[in-house]
């Protein structure tokens, strides 16, 4: 019973929503979010862009910025769930979360689909392979052009997007669900190749361990790619805000001091721009 | 190497999660089977439809299907349910679809004659239905009720796939950080085996403790 | 968001395409549950305790663990012990294992139901195992067995979309890559449940005239 009148109460909450959001004075989202006391953030637990800690604690370079920037707009925590690559936007527009921060970098096509802060987090591409790269790839499109070779990578993530487009066939582009699974595929001899932005496969080789793999980084013909933390349309006041205290950190050096520790360049975050990288 | 204690105080949060989805959907489903169930055999038409439509509809697409159309799709509808509602709904649904089955073929296995001998008492359609049918058809119900929460448990493990920080999502995320598969997977399977095998068990003990009372009328 | 036909009539190649594949791993998988459930039963009624025992267990173990998990450990852990399996080729497993082991009930309920008068007369004359087997509890125990079975087979083709978390590019998987390249999951998601839907209306069909035809077995 108490379970109907949550789901009947949790209907009823979203209708008002709806109506709230239709409505000609569209409320102030960050107030809603400082009266709430937390904003919900996408991650995907690939680390260091995104992590889940033994206790359970969310960390990684994208969600310690964002924590700390809400913190200063006066919301207090972050609540992250984890989500596949191309569930988030998807996620973001269903009010799912408030705001993607997981390295999702970057690009035309998802800067047409919701609204990005200024750069935050900027990586190259790596790939993956067993040691010695027995099949010599040095870009995506020598996995297009080796015969049967295939590539591992998450679902939606940029790096699907840039094999289809070097002409890997679908059937040879494996959507690979977490990084652990993708590094026991290329163990295993499953797939040929697997590839994630180069810090992230830094770390997954470190975990690993293993002497029978090795990284080929940067992948040629792909650029660096610098993931904002992406807001739903419509939320532009909230990036606005979000990148005015973004601002402030990267000026005063604690944004250096957040994200190095993780291996990413703040110097690179900021020689670019927003919208340089939505036109590149 | 590696500190498995704060592991292992992950994966029991996640046990948490389980027993809380497979408590509270089979409570839903319970209600489900019931209101299902009873629907298909009432008198009027609308109401069997309605029933039928419900039961085939949940039990011809996947429970899988089920859980990423709530949480994807009815946010559109104006609808947002947190994951733990939406997996809660999906699986009590899915598997209230099943048990509406067993609630209809346990009512109708009751003999004619205890029909007969309630209109001879003068019962009332509801009087009869609460103190002769049901009596007698919860106890049938019973071992296939155990069955389908056992069913709803291991559905759980899907909710792992719409981020619900589940059993089967914790040993993903310590399989992330740790890199070792092996540990977490089967952490997970006996501890699913240990609630499945609970549930067994209270489900025999509430039969037999139910048959007590119907000593001598029937099975 | 606005439900759109044309991207709806753009992505229907592709998502047939992952129809081929859940029907291909569900004839798969129902022909290996058909055959491991025919073992397990066999094993059960041995008189090797040991045998007996363990098999029991087992398929105990299996039947209490979500499918979910069993399919991660055979696709991920068995290449540590030298086991490589394609994903589909460790899909099917995961399929006809599980489902064989409630196979092996239909088996028993089928091989129980036959009357013990049958078993007596064959050997009052005087029939061997093989000729009462074959001649006899076969020919009598099969046909109750077929709609049970096929009533498994249709909740296993419900269960295919699990495979996706095995990297099978199945209806589920190939809706997912197209809703991650699109940012739409309305359509491909309801599509999915649309064809899961059609297909188990038919299979339902298909399945009562079975049971008309061959009778039932209560399992």
């Amino acid at each position: 019973m108490k379970m109907k009148t949550t789901i009947a109460g949790a209907a009823g909450l979203a209708m008002l929503a709806s109506f709230a959001v239709s409505g000609p004075a569209m409320a102030d989202k960050l107030e809603d979010l400082k009266a709430q006391g937390f904003a919900r953030v996408a991650i995907a637990n690939e680390p260091p862009f995104t992590a889940v800690a033994a206790d359970g604690k969310v960390s990684g370079a994208a969600p310690d910025v964002a924590r700390e920037i809400f913190k200063r707009l006066g919301i207090d925590e972050i609540v992250a769930s984890i989500s596949e690559y191309g569930a988030m936007i998807p996620g973001l527009q269903a009010g799912r979360f408030d705001v993607v921060t997981a390295g999702l970098f970057m690009k035309p096509e998802r800067c047409a689909a919701v609204v990005y802060s200024e750069p935050v987090l900027c990586d190259a591409e790596a790939l993956l392979v067993k040691k010695g790269n027995p099949k010599g790839f040095q870009s995506y499109a020598d996995i297009a052009n080796s015969e049967g070779a295939t590539v591992g990578a998450p679902g939606g993530g940029t790096e699907e997007k840039l094999a289809l487009d070097a002409g890997v066939p679908r059937d040879r582009v494996i959507v690979v669900p977490d990084g652990q699974s993708g590094l026991k595929m290329v163990q295993d001899g499953r797939i040929d190749a697997y590839s994630l932005p180069v810090l992230s496969i830094n770390d997954l080789m470190m975990k690993a361990n293993d002497p029978n793999l090795a990284v080929v980084a940067p992948v040629v013909g792909a650029p660096v790619y610098c993931d904002g933390a992406a807001f739903k349309k419509g939320d532009e006041a909230l990036r606005d805000a979000y990148d005015v205290e973004l601002a402030k950190m990267k000026e005063s050096g604690e944004f250096a001091k957040i994200i190095e520790p993780y291996g990413f360049s703040a110097a690179a975050a900021m020689s670019t721009s927003r919208e340089k990288l939505c036109s590149q | 190497m590696i500190d498995w204690t704060g592991y292992i105080g992950l994966i029991l949060d996640g046990a948490l999660v389980t027993i809380q989805l497979t408590v509270m959907g089979s409570a839903l489903a319970l209600v489900m089977a019931f209101i299902a169930g009873l629907g298909r055999l009432s008198r009027f038409f609308a109401v069997r439809a309605l029933a039928t439509a419900y039961i085939e509809f949940f039990r011809g697409t996947s429970i899988f299907v089920q859980l990423f159309w709530a949480y994807f799709v009815l946010p559109f509808l104006g609808i947002t349910l947190t994951p733990l509602q939406a997996g809660v709904l999906a699986l009590g649904l899915n598997v209230g679809a099943y048990g509406a089955e067993v609630v209809r073929g346990a009512i109708k296995s009751i003999g004619k004659e205890q029909y007969e001998a309630c209109v001879a008492l003068n019962l009332g359609r509801w009087q009869s239905m609460r103190h002769v049918i049901l009596p007698q058809a919860l106890l049938l119900m019973l071992p296939t009720f155990g069955n389908n929460s056992i069913e709803l448990l291991k559905g759980t493990a899907v909710v792992s796939l719409i981020s619900l920080t589940d059993l089967t999502f914790q040993a993903q995320v310590v399989r992330a950080q740790t890199g070792n598969t092996l540990i977490p997977f089967t952490m997970i399977l006996i501890i699913y085996f240990a609630l499945a095998s609970l549930i067994g068990w209270g489900m025999r003990s509430l039969e037999r403790r139910m048959a007590r009372g119907l000593d001598g009328v029937r099975v | 968001m606005e439900w759109d036909w044309a991207f709806v009539w753009q992505i229907f190649p592709t998502l047939v395409e992952g129809v081929k594949i859940t029907i291909l791993a569900t004839l798969l998988g129902s022909v290996l549950a058909a055959f491991v459930g025919l073992g397990i039963a066999l094993a059960r009624r041995s008189s090797n305790r040991i045998l007996s025992r363990s098999v029991s267990f087992a398929a105990e173990f299996i039947r209490g663990t979500p499918l979910l998990v069993q399919l991660y450990f055979i696709f991920y852990v068995l290449p540590d012990i030298g086991i490589l399996l394609a994903p589909l080729v460790a899909g099917v497993i995961g399929l006809g294992l599980h489902y064989g082991t409630y196979t092996a009930e239909v088996y028993r309920a089928g091989i129980d139901n036959v009357p013990r008068g049958q078993w007596e007369a064959a050997k009052a004359c005087n029939l061997s195992a093989r000729q009462t087997w074959m001649h006899i509890i076969i020919p009598q125990a099969l046909p109750p067995m077929i709609p049970a079975l096929a009533n498994y087979f249709i909740a296993m083709f419900k269960e295919t979309p699990l495979l996706s978390a095995i990297t099978v590019l199945e209806l589920m998987n190939q809706a997912k890559s197209v809703a991650n390249s699109s940012y739409r999951y309305i359509e491909p998601i309801t599509m999915v449940g649309a064809f899961f839907l059609a297909i188990s209306l038919v299979a339902v069909f298909a399945l009562r005239w079975l049971e008309r035809r061959y009778g039932r077995v209560e399992t």
